[in-house]
């Protein structure tokens, strides 16, 4: 095929998705999704297979293309021009049931030529908590509604019958229609870009052009894992839900152009709804594999090709039906990303050619905080603290992690400012943040995390609960690389104001710091709670993983950071073996100190030889 | 002449596992170099600082160069875990 018309094609290709992308975000009313970018838009070939990938949360890209095919078998011979479907069943295809997929057929004089797949977190999806996570539902009956596929809109109109059914099932069904209408929205626009292209170009060249694409893709990432050293490389998650413990094993081997990642060994499923299906583990293994391996390759089915996956069923990774799963993408999955990361980061720096792609883990954990209550207009809000998706970066192999630098599995999060917070519920910010020790300490410093605490402010109901399904507070997530320490751990603190104010505490109008905020503080994790009064609500966030050794990290550097706020004086000289005074590396002490850190641990050696 | 082996050794044309900093030989590639390295093992807090406020059980693994005290491998790990093992074959 002429080299020009396939690259404008591919091109093209791109530019759809991207503009289905802001369709999406512009029609969409609810902060997760234009704030938080938490969505994705992808287009499919006529048989469902991935053909190219977009940006958002890049673990729906495989579950949305098992979405699209389980649609042409389930509704085969009924199929037609202006249809739209709808499946959000986690044991079918999708993540959750509140990230709900809309699947559009792409049409073109009557014959089916591709398909157009997006979803968003929908403001709510009626489970037993507001907001879609669910940490009080111990199985999928009760996570809300969930369907493996019907037909929302018919040749063109949309099914009252089914709209109003699924709107009767949720919260602010107003809002929900609007996440379903940006959804359709994104469809419409991907289906008329698609149609003009193949207007231009004939169904022909466009079908060539696409299966090319796919090959193509398959040709370079074999090409690049043929390059990359084989081995076998090992990584382990920890992370805690309401005092227990559960791990996910991933052991990712290589052998000239196939890469099998098998995660034998991870805990049994759990009662709570961390857990995540089959597809999910699968699109959570792609997450980092996407942007890490295949930067420059077009994600697509040619990519899925040499890549085999082992997930014992009944795990957390693979759980079987009706375990719960509404916590799955911030639980199971993001563990997945996390050990997939690193384990393809080890690859990475086993590379003479590749080392300098490897990175640490970013930002290990969300804390998927939703708000939930009467606002300040006397409606009711529902919605997630978008901080969840600042992130931060790890640090890489070239270089220090961004501070509040986002995510690997999604390309494209950010959070919203302080005042469309404020805006959207009856709340006020006491401060927001860089967090200082967060970032995992290394030759190359983890980006930092965060901390905020907010406050009931103009709430018509004295305050607003909120559900909080968090893990890596009790061990971090963000795993380190090359040496390099894990970012610190999340931290959820409930501060208890009112009754200190009961016992006579004074009151503090403007505290600037979790110190200043008077009142006992309850370390919490899991659960619905209330935000009342004076209460306040403290998150820190975790930071990213480091890389190397921070005894070897560029001792100006250090004292930048602590200058920044950003790395203690008891760190600086504890983990980087720096003195740092005024902001300034104080050279004598740093090298007696440095000197003695390193003969400490060859001292550890001949202890336990003895 | 060696080629990379993780992000802190390399492998000589022996099939010798070395630390990139001094090349000090730790083993051959068939055997764990892990064993060959000095391991500490620190509950994280005491280790990473106050916001580090994780369960007490949890453990930061450290693996240095016996010869030059580089710091080679960290990992998070629970008391008994075992080493995370990575083979490459080349
Ligand atoms: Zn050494």
């Amino acid at each position: 095929m002429d080299p020009i018309t396939f690259s404008i094609i591919r091109h093209r290709l791109f530019r759809i998705v991207d503009e289905a992308v802001i369709t999406l975000k512009h029609v969409s009313g609810s902060a997760i999704t234009n704030e938080g970018h938490d969505l994705m838009v992808s287009l499919y070939r006529a048989d469902g297979s991935l053909l190219m990938g977009g940006v958002g949360f890049l673990h729906h890209l495989t579950s949305a293309a098992e979405a699209c095919k389980s649609i042409i078998r389930n509704f085969s011979g009924n199929i037609n021009e202006g249809d739209i479907f709808l499946l959000n069943c986690p044991y079918t295809a999708a993540l959750h049931t509140s990230d709900i997929y809309l699947i559009a057929p792409i049409h073109h004089n009557g014959v089916l030529v591709a398909w157009s797949a997006c979803f968003v977190h929908v403001y709510d999806i009626g489970a037993m908590n507001p907001g879609g996570f669910s940490p009080d539902s111990n199985d999928i009956f009760t996570e809300g509604f969930s369907s493996p596929g019907l037909k929302l809109v018919d040749k063109g109109e949309i099914r009252k019958d089914i709209m109003n059914t699924i709107l009767n099932m949720v919260r602010s069904p107003e809002m929900v229609a609007l996440d379903m209408s940006s959804m359709i929205a994104c469809n419409n626009v991907a289906k008329d870009r698609m149609q003009s292209l193949i207007d231009k170009y004939t169904p022909k060249v466009v079908d060539k052009a696409c299966s090319l694409l796919i090959s193509q893709s398959e040709k370079l990432f074999k090409e690049r894992l043929a390059e990359l050293p084989d081995g076998c490389w090992h990584s382990r998650q920890y992370f805690d839900v309401k005092g227990q413990t559960f791990k996910v094993l991933l052991k990712m081997s290589k052998e000239g152009e196939k890469i099998v990642f098998d995660f034998s060994g991870s805990s049994a499923q759990s009662q709570y709804g961390i857990n995540c299906s089959r597809w999910a583990s699968w699109g959570g293994l792609f997450a980092p594999l996407f942007p890490l391996l295949c930067y420059d390759i077009t994600w697509n089915e040619g990519v899925i090709r040499p890549v085999k996956m082992i997930a014992p069923e009944g795990s957390v990774v693979n759980a079987t039906r009706p375990a719960p799963v509404s916590i799955a993408t911030v639980g199971a999955i993001q563990a997945v990303n996390n050990a997939a990361c690193v384990c393809i980061s080890k690859m990475l720096s086993a590379s003479d050619k590749y080392s300098k792609e490897a990175t640490a883990v970013w930002h290990g954990s969300h804390f998927a905080i939703f708000m939930f209550g009467k606002n300040q207009r006397g409606t009711q809000s529902i919605g997630i603290l978008t901080e969840t998706f600042g992130g931060a970066a790890g640090a890489r192999a070239i270089g220090d992690g961004v501070d509040v630098g986002g995510e690997v599995p999604n390309p494209i999060s950010r959070m919203a400012n302080v005042e469309t917070m404020e805006a959207t519920f009856p709340i006020r910010y006491l401060f927001r943040r860089r967090l200082k020790d967060s970032g995992g300490p290394g030759l190359h410093r983890g980006g930092t995390g965060a901390e905020f605490a907010i406050t009931p402010h103009d709430a018509p109901d004295g305050g607003i609960n909120y559900v909080i399904s968090g893990k890596g507070t009790e061990y971090p997530m963000s795993d380190g690389l090359g040496g390099g320490y894990p970012g610190a751990p999340s931290n959820y603190l409930w501060v208890k104001t009112n009754e200190a104010l009961e016992s006579g505490v004074p009151l503090v109008a403007y505290p600037n710091s979790i110190e200043q905020i008077p009142g006992k503080k309850e370390k919490i994790s899991w659960g619905v709670f209330p935000l009342v009064g004076l209460d306040s609500l403290y998150v820190g966030w975790n930071g990213g993983g480091g890389y190397g050794d921070p005894l070897s990290r560029d001792c100006d550097s250090v004292a930048r950071d602590v200058k920044n706020g950003v790395v203690s004086n008891v760190i600086a000289e504890k983990v980087y073996g720096v003195v740092v005074d005024n902001g300034k590396v104080i050279h004598k002490e740093t090298n007696f100190l440095r000197k003695k850190l390193k003969r400490e641990r060859l001292e550890m050696g001949k202890i336990n030889d003895i | 002449m060696t080629s990379k082996f993780s992000a802190t050794l390399s492998i000589d044309q022996n099939g010798t596992i070395l630390c990139s900093d001094c090349e000090k030989q730790l083993c051959s590639r068939e055997e764990i170099w892990k064993n060959y390295a000095i391991v500490s093992e620190q509950p994280m807090e005491r280790t990473c600082g106050s916001t580090y406020t994780v369960s007490k059980d949890v453990l930061l693994r450290q693996f240095y160069c016996p010869e030059c005290g580089s710091l080679l491998d960290s990992e998070i790990a629970l008391s008994g875990d075992p080493f995370l093992n990575d083979t490459v074959r080349g």
